[in-house]
């Protein structure tokens, strides 16, 4: 089983490596073999998950270690999707999720990994339905913060290279038209993108919202108590209510581009207080979840 | 309409969506529910007195944080009737706020009708009132019997003996450990290492010197003790291995090897306690709840909550009668069939 997880590490850092190469190397399959590195990275994931669950007889949701893997997994599956409908339009955002794949999966294997047997209060079929929910819906509002500090870092970045053109080509007048094309590349790019960074975070919206709405099934059935303001609880309040005032200012006071980034690399800091912080800092209800 | 023109703004959403994240991060950042002693000591005298004042401790339960979730609540019925028509158009944007406003009524309902509490009982117990959180006692419509209740576990406790040998070499200070074997009580433990075997003769689960000698108080492993006799020990009488203090009475052979007691819970797998619902006195139905797994009964659920470890006949319940659960989950499912239909368009 640690074979595969291994192999997965391995296929994210290749995701990594085939865009470095075919930079260093100037060749035009570079951002293909990653997406190839970052799917069968996804399908040894999958294989590792499918086996611990196997062996654990329960899905593998049940403390840090497992969720972090899942939410990487779920992370590199929302990407893919994404770019399965978009065409070739985000094949380059592929090696930046290796890189964030990579960097998650080092974490993870910080952290205690052994199969532990169930406390009373996860022994319910609403373990997989909630923390899967909530893992999905934080790998999309991964993507949208991954996006949204690409595209940050695109327009600093696009802003200057513009710069450069524009005084490149008054000694070389004869190059409008090149400069043209290569504004208008620039603009689809970031257009596709700032696209990728509003749906993705739709879709990490939709899911964040079933998540409360099953843990808090859960918790009726369990406890008899549907909220309790427990740490987590009123921590996943915050970032929901956030997220939804972010997509209420898009839609009535139209902050897009840099603005709705914005939004969205500070929405991804409240997520990781609530996955992370609330676990370390705070005592409640969902402490053996840390 | 002169009031509803501010309470439909969208300014007047974002300001209260501004306040409500102030406030969820004010009881997400103080603890909850301390004690005045304890609001000083995080911050100070004069910090902890306004604490108390503004009803920080109780975020959740003040009075200006309802007076919030009403302007919320107000906001959406202003902007639902201000806007009619244009979301008559748009029914998923429609469907998630009025998800969202049932959920509102729902909490309301639960602040005015919402019963809870705890019932403590023990096998054989019957009772028809229960503990509400505020200290009252609730008389319920019916009683209730605890018939049985039972903690099962993944894993049996066990009881582990470690020989140590003080080290020999010079320059080295401490133990080594020669050997661990996990006991059985009434059983003699062999060991293949120089140590001698021992006869675990009995165990007391909560070990104390009572009037007749040595004595377990209950069940409960606060001082879990073993007595034992050590294989060509000189002395007839048994020794005792205490596991919380294991520096304390350790025995020891005659080439002065010690033994040291390690006690290890059993890890819980369920706890379920088998309950019957009874009317003057006579059974209308009985059900085995556990964590997950509540009855219900004229409109009360019963959980299971909790146990005593120093009592196994005593269980914990948790009862609860909630009207607002009808609100709240009809709440959820228009909200997630008006996100769907709302992000669905803007998908594709």
């Amino acid at each position: 089983m640690e074979i595969s997880l291994k192999a997965s590490f391995v296929f994210y850092g290749a995701a990594l490596a085939a865009t470095l190469l075919g930079f260093l190397f100037n060749k035009d399959w570079k951002f293909k073999y990653s997406v190839l590195a970052l799917f069968a990275a996804w399908l040894t994931s999958t294989y590792h998950i499918g086996a611990r669950w196997y062996l654990a007889g329960r899905a593998p949701l049940s403390n840090q270690y497992e969720s972090v893997i899942f939410l990487v997994w779920a992370f590199v599956g929302v990407y893919l999707l994404f770019k399965h409908f978009s065409g070739r339009e985000l094949e380059w955002l592929a090696p930046w999720t290796g890189l964030v794949a990579v960097l998650s999966m080092g974490g993870a294997s910080f952290l205690p990994s052994e199969i532990s047997p169930l406390v009373p209060a996860l022994q319910s079929n609403w373990l997989f339905i909630h923390v899967s929910t909530v893992m999905t819906g934080y790998g999309a509002l991964l993507l949208s913060f991954l996006g949204a500090a690409v595209f940050s870092f695109m327009g600093k970045a696009g802003h200057k290279e513009h710069k450069d053109h524009k005084d490149h080509h008054k000694e070389h007048k004869d190059h409008k038209a090149d400069h043209k094309e290569h504004k208008a590349g620039h603009e689809e790019r970031a257009k596709s993108l700032e696209s990728l960074v509003y749906r993705s975070c739709l879709v990490g919206f939709w899911l964040l919202t079933l998540g409360i709405i099953t843990g808090a099934v859960w918790a009726n059935s369990a406890w008899g108590s549907y909220w309790s303001w427990d740490p987590k609880e009123t921590w996943s309040l915050i970032t929901w209510l956030y997220y939804a005032v972010a997509i209420h200012l898009r839609r009535t006071k139209g902050w897009r581009d840099k603005k709705f980034a914005g939004l969205m690399l500070w929405g991804f800091v409240l997520v990781m207080f609530t996955y992370f912080g609330v676990n370390y800092l705070m005592s409640g209800l969902h402490s053996y979840g840390g | 309409m002169k009031l509803i023109n501010p309470l439909a703004s969208v300014k007047f959403f974002f300001v209260l969506s501004a306040l409500m994240l102030a406030a969820f991060l004010l009881g997400g950042v103080i603890p909850q529910g301390q004690s005045p002693e304890a609001y000083q000591e995080m911050f100070g005298r004069l910090g902890g007195a306004w604490v108390l004042n503004l009803r920080f401790d109780n975020v959740f339960s003040s009075y200006w944080f309802l007076a919030l979730m009403a302007g919320g609540f107000l906001n959406m019925l202003a902007c639902t009737v201000k806007q009619w028509k244009v979301l008559r158009l748009r029914p998923g944007v429609f469907l998630s706020h009025l998800g969202v406003m049932l959920m509102y009524v729902g909490g309301g309902v639960h602040g005015v009708f919402a019963e809870k509490g705890v019932l403590a009982l023990e096998t054989g117990q019957v009772k028809a009132e229960y503990s509400r959180y505020d200290g009252e006692s609730a008389a319920m419509p019916f009683e209730v019997m605890l018939k049985n209740f039972q903690v099962h576990y993944w894993d049996q406790e066990k009881h582990i003996v470690h020989a140590l040998k003080k080290c020999d070499e010079p320059g080295h200070e401490g133990e080594d450990l020669l050997e661990s074997v996990e006991v059985t009580p009434g059983q003699e433990a062999h060991f293949s290492s120089a140590a001698s075997d021992l006869t675990v003769l009995k165990f007391y689960p909560n070990f104390s010197i009572g009037n007749a000698g040595p004595m377990t108080i209950d069940e409960s492993r606060q001082n879990p003790a073993l007595s034992v006799k050590v294989a060509g020990a000189k002395s007839a009488k048994p020794s005792y291995l205490f596991a919380n203090h294991p520096d304390f009475h350790g025995a020891q052979n005659a080439d002065g090897i010690r033994y040291v007691y390690e006690y290890s819970p059993g890890r819980i797998k369920q706890f379920e306690s088998r309950i019957a619902f009874l009317e003057g006195g006579v059974e209308k139905f009985e059900k085995l709840i556990n964590v997950n797994s509540p009855a219900s009964y004229k409109g009360y659920r019963l959980y299971q909550s909790g146990y005593d470890p120093k009592n196994p006949n005593y269980s914990s319940i948790q009862i609860s009668k909630d009207p607002s659960v009808l609100f709240i989950y009809a709440g959820f499912a228009v909200l997630m069939i008006g996100l769907t239909m709302a992000f669905w368009k803007e998908m594709k």
